[in-house]
């Protein structure tokens, strides 16, 4: 089993998490009995092939898919049972997601797009303390079309801190930026993790990347096949790729 | 074998199945109205051609005091004239068992075997000759009192009373609609048609060897207008009370209007339908070429040709026209199908046969072509030109701006999600138009059609209760003094009683001329009055007339012009007339004056041929008794059951009618909603899984859509509101016939109805869409691009 960090109790714990899609023999195994722990306040990267699944158990982890079988429980919280609507009100209040594509909305504007969810959620920040965290406060009415990528980013970042996750899931955060832009997003994530003590996973498919974490998963076809421990985390600037 | 782009296509259809099953339901409907009121139309005019050619329908009608038989000689010598039916024609009162009110009579010599207006008999027989007790009763007066053969009616004729036994029912071509005279609606209970032996009734009316109506038939080819007027000098010796052609014979007049009435549904409401389907057929493609832009660009990659790839999106086109051409082909017959049995009852002609009319189905399907092929030609241009390296990269993104809700500080004091709702009508202002508009047709075109049911009150309160406030309107056979009624007016139950004159009269100016009532009325009158048409009163001239505004409308004149009335009864006098004010009269073309003027212009002493009762509810049994003694009574109306006809007759025809039309109007908002709604869902399926991976639910999900759909029907609101004014205001002039303008009146309660009616089409459509929402695929839709 993966296990969490030593001293600090699991945010996230599963067990024999499997996934299929479809049935019989157009049956796709995306997960294949995943056991893990995650530690409250850990930065861990998820490293992988396409298609090893990454993206299925972070899916997973996020309440926005669920197991075939197996259990996963985000605290007290029984992700694999929950109703729609537990769910939902634990994306609201508790998950954080950035994703490659930004998924910004188009017709709202950098402040509006992070007001979004600082509408819904309990303990919001304020939308442009939030975008300042991202180093954005001078965009701070700038439509999604009128910034570049890794604004656009940050704005995605910003939106998902503002509600004080206790949970930031990344999927593959940096992969449609430039090196330079790339690290400003990593700076932005870390920042998160370390002042906030959220849990942050991270997908990606830069092995060098994952020395800013604490910890880092390897998964081939399904499962996690080894993890490593860094004993002292990167800073993201010293990066280079 | 199936070629690839066959299979696609098929796909394609079935994936994007219900919105176009939409647009085919609303072009459907569009082609179905036209099918059905056209194939009904030819049906019955149809029928009613071969019913007039097997009863030799004639085609000259004349009223005159009296003529010998041997007149005929040189009426059948006029040129044009084909066969002369000389006969006796009698007014007078029936006294039907079991019916308190009598019933007006009309008593006719049989038509000799092969004469003209042939009777069909339905059940039993014709009179034996020479017995004078017999007579066939029309079938449709016996049907409505629920008379059995074997009854005897008694009838007051000239002061005889005859009782005459009901040996057999028949139809006539003369009263396929039968109404009395001067009665708006036909109304078959109270109007006894009989015919009986010539002898039998030229003895009752003083009328041996004699004759005081003649039917005519022309040769073909013959001018009607020119035999008319050698027929009316060549009988002008005898006194001619009215020559009439067949336009003007009344049971003809009234199917022909009822058929008018028809066409002019057939014709209007479909291209609203048409219009609305061209709108939903751009936007669907338009979509659809925005979501298949890469495939378009991969399959012009692979080398096919842009007019191959160009013609595969226009399958789609044609598919959606030709399935609503063909649903509402068939849907179209089987309603004609379907409410033939009512027509034929309505309009009761034998023989109606379910008909197709060829040329409205090569119409509408003509007018189906058009219209998608408007509606597909801005998508199909640019698919066809766009340059597959251009296709294949992704589009431009949405530019958003601070909008014109911005400007206005709207959006400040707003929730996220419903700024997201304003800035996206702001980005796409000229689809959200589109898409307010459709609706906008959707609500003007049940405005325009509910409307009807408050122009029919307003003809009831007005016709009825306000410009006649009489309980019970006696006819007089021939006019007398007032003094003369004494028996009538002091009878027990009478509480007041007016009388007024009526003579049958040509008005005329310039050239254009109209056969007209003209009803003489003491100033001060309270019983008939005149109005103006905000509802004021209008009080009678001591010199000149008032003209109805629908036939000063028709004669070109306005107050203060000069009319020709030339009377059509008695010593006919011809004087020119002014017109002193124009009254809203609802209910056929009526003249009024001032009865001294129009004795004096008959040159005769005070008279009155009407009397206009009040009449207490306990004494109406006991007057009626009276009346159906008085010789010189030939009528009885009650105003109550003059409204009740009206109404049952309207029942029948137009609102069933009616009925067919909102459920149409109602397809139309269910196709633009639904349409708009998936159209919305499947560009912004990406936004809106977006937000349930934000933890918004899926309700605070489909407000983002919902709260859009309802503005854009809010918006929608005022322009369906107008329109559909401007579409009754059209619809009332089209209605009206010459037995009823119809007023153009809205009311707050069909506007209510109306807005109703597509609030609760695009509530269900929001639904569906909304339903839809919840089966998102959360993670699936995030990973397609941008």
């Amino acid at each position: 089993m993966a296990d969490a960090q030593g001293g600090k109790s699991p945010a996230f714990r599963a067990e024999g998490l499997a996934k299929v899609y479809g049935t019989g023999e157009a049956a796709v195994h995306a997960l294949r009995g995943v056991d893990l722990e995650i530690g409250t306040g850990e930065l861990v990267f998820i490293l992988g092939t396409s298609g090893s699944g990454k993206s299925t158990l972070v899916n997973i982890l996020g309440g926005l898919d669920r197991a075939s079988s197996g259990r996963v429980r985000f605290h007290d919280l029984d992700l694999t049972g929950a109703s729609d609507r537990a769910l939902t009100l634990y994306r609201r209040n508790s998950v954080g997601f950035i994703f490659q594509m930004y998924n910004l909305m188009p017709s709202l504007t950098a402040r509006e797009n992070v007001a979004l969810v600082t509408e819904i959620a309990a303990d919001a920040m304020k939308p442009e303390d939030a975008l300042a965290v991202v180093g954005l406060q001078e965009r701070l009415d700038h439509f999604p079309a009128q910034m570049s990528g890794g604004e656009q980013q940050r704005v995605a970042i910003a939106r998902a801190i503002a509600k004080r996750p206790e949970v930031l899931l990344c999927d593959e955060p940096t992969g449609a930026l430039d090196s330079q832009t790339g690290i400003r997003v990593l700076e932005a994530i870390e920042k998160v993790n370390v002042d906030l003590s959220t849990t942050v996973v991270v997908i990606s498919h830069n092995a060098e990347m994952a020395a800013i974490g604490d910890r880092t998963l390897f998964m081939t076809d399904g499962r996690i096949v080894n993890e490593t421990r860094n004993e002292t985390r990167r800073a993201p600037a010293s990066l280079a790729w | 074998m199936l070629r690839i782009l066959d299979r696609k296509f098929l796909r394609d259809v079935w994936r994007l199945k219900s919105q176009y099953a939409a647009i085919s339901l609303v072009l459907a409907c569009g082609v179905a109205m036209t099918v059905m009121a056209f194939g009904a139309l030819s049906a019955l005019r149809e029928a009613r051609q071969a019913y007039y050619a097997e009863t030799r329908f004639a085609e000259i009608f004349v009223t005159l005091r009296r003529a010998p038989v041997r007149v005929t000689r040189p009426l059948a010598a006029i040129d044009g004239v084909a066969a002369v039916d000389p006969r006796i024609v009698e007014s007078g009162l029936v006294d039907v068992p079991g019916r308190v009110r009598p019933a007006s009579g009309r008593l006719i010599s049989l038509p000799r075997p092969n004469g003209l207006n042939r009777l069909q008999l339905t059940e039993g027989r014709l009179p034996e000759r020479q017995r004078g007790n017999e007579a066939v009763a029309l079938e449709s007066f016996l049907s409505a009192n629920d008379l059995k053969l074997g009854t005897t009616l008694s009838v007051l004729v000239r002061g005889r009373l005859l009782d005459l036994t009901i040996v057999g029912a028949a139809r006539s071509p003369e009263y396929v609609l039968a109404s009395t005279p001067g009665s708006l609606v036909p109304d078959s209970a109270s109007f006894a048609v009989l015919w009986l032996d010539g002898k039998v009734l030229a003895a009752a009316s003083d009328l041996k060897d004699s004759f005081n109506s003649v039917a005519l038939s022309l040769t073909s080819g013959a001018d009607p207008h020119q035999v008319l007027a050698d027929v009316r000098r060549e009988l002008a010796p005898y006194g001619v009370v009215d020559a009439i052609g067949r336009a003007d014979q009344p049971s003809h007049a009234y199917l022909e209007a009822e058929f008018t009435q028809l066409a002019t549904i057939g014709l209007m409401l479909p291209p609203i339908f048409l219009l609305v389907a061209g709108f939903l057929v751009q936007s669907v493609l338009s979509r659809q070429f925005e979501t298949e832009r890469t495939q378009i660009g991969l399959m012009k990659a692979f080398g096919f040709t842009a007019w191959e790839v160009g013609a595969h999106y226009a399958r789609h086109a044609a598919a959606t026209g030709g399935l609503g051409l063909v649903a509402g082909i068939a849907f179209g017959l089987w309603l004609a199908d379907a409410i033939m049995g009512l027509y034929a009852e309505f309009y009761r002609l034998p023989n109606v046969e379910f008909a197709i009319s060829w040329p409205a189905i090569g119409g509408a399907a003509l007018a189906v072509a058009v219209t998608v092929a408007i509606g597909v030609w801005r998508p199909l241009a640019r698919t066809i030109a766009i340059p597959p390296a251009v296709a294949m990269s992704p589009p431009a993104p949405a530019v958003y701006r601070r909008g014109i809700f911005d400007l206005f500080g709207l959006t400040g004091a707003l929730d996220a999600l419903s700024q997201i709702v304003l800035r996206t009508l702001a980005r796409w202002p000229l689809r959200a138009a589109m898409t307010s508009f459709g609706l906008s047709l959707a609500l003007a075109s049940l405005v325009s059609t509910v409307f009807i049911f408050d122009s029919l009150d307003l003809i009831i309160a007005r016709a009825f209760y306000e410009a006649n406030r009489w309980q019970m309107s006696v006819t007089l056979a021939e006019p007398v003094p007032m003094r003369a009624l004494t028996p009538i007016t002091g009878a027990p139950g009478v509480i007041a009683a007016e009388g007024s004159r009526n003579v049958a009269a040509e008005v005329s100016a310039g050239a254009r001329s109209k056969r007209v009532g003209l009803m003489g009325l003491k100033p001060g009158a309270r019983f008939v009055q005149a109005t103006y048409p905000d509802g004021t009163p209008i009080s009678i001239p001591r010199e000149g007339v008032i003209l109805s505004e629908g036939l000063a409308r028709r004669l070109g004149v306005g107050a203060g012009d000069d009319v020709r009335i030339a009377v059509l009864e008695r010593r006919r006098p011809v004087v020119m007339a002014k017109v002193v004010a124009l009254s809203e009269e609802m209910t056929g073309f009526t003249v009024m004056m001032s009865v001294d003027a129009l004795n004096r212009m008959m040159g005769e002493p005070p008279l009155v041929s009407t009397l206009n009762l009040l009449v207490a509810e306990d004494g109406r049994a006991g007057l009626y008794g009276l009346l159906k003694r008085t010789p010189l009574v030939v009528g009885v109306d009650n105003r109550d059951a003059v409204v009740k006809a009206f109404e049952d007759q309207l029942a029948k025809g137009l609102l069933t009618s009616m009925i067919f039309y909102i459920g149409f109007a109602a397809a139309i908002a269910f196709g633009v909603a639904y349409n708009t709604a998936r159209i919305a869902l499947s560009e912004r399926s990406r936004d809106l899984a977006g937000l349930r991976v934000l933890g918004f639910t899926a309700g605070e999900t489909a407000y983002v859509l919902l709260a859009e759909l309802g503005l854009l029907t809010l918006f929608s609101l005022p322009l369906g509101a107008f329109l559909g004014y401007w579409g009754a205001a059209y619809f009332a002039s089209a209605f009206s016939t010459e037995f009823y303008t119809m007023p153009l009146v809205v009311s707050a309660r069909t506007y209510g109805i109306s807005v109703a009616v597509v609030v609760a089409t695009v509530t269900l459509s929001a639904l569906v869409v909304a339903w839809r929402i919840r089966q998102l695929d959360l993670v699936g839709v995030l990973k397609t691009r941008e």
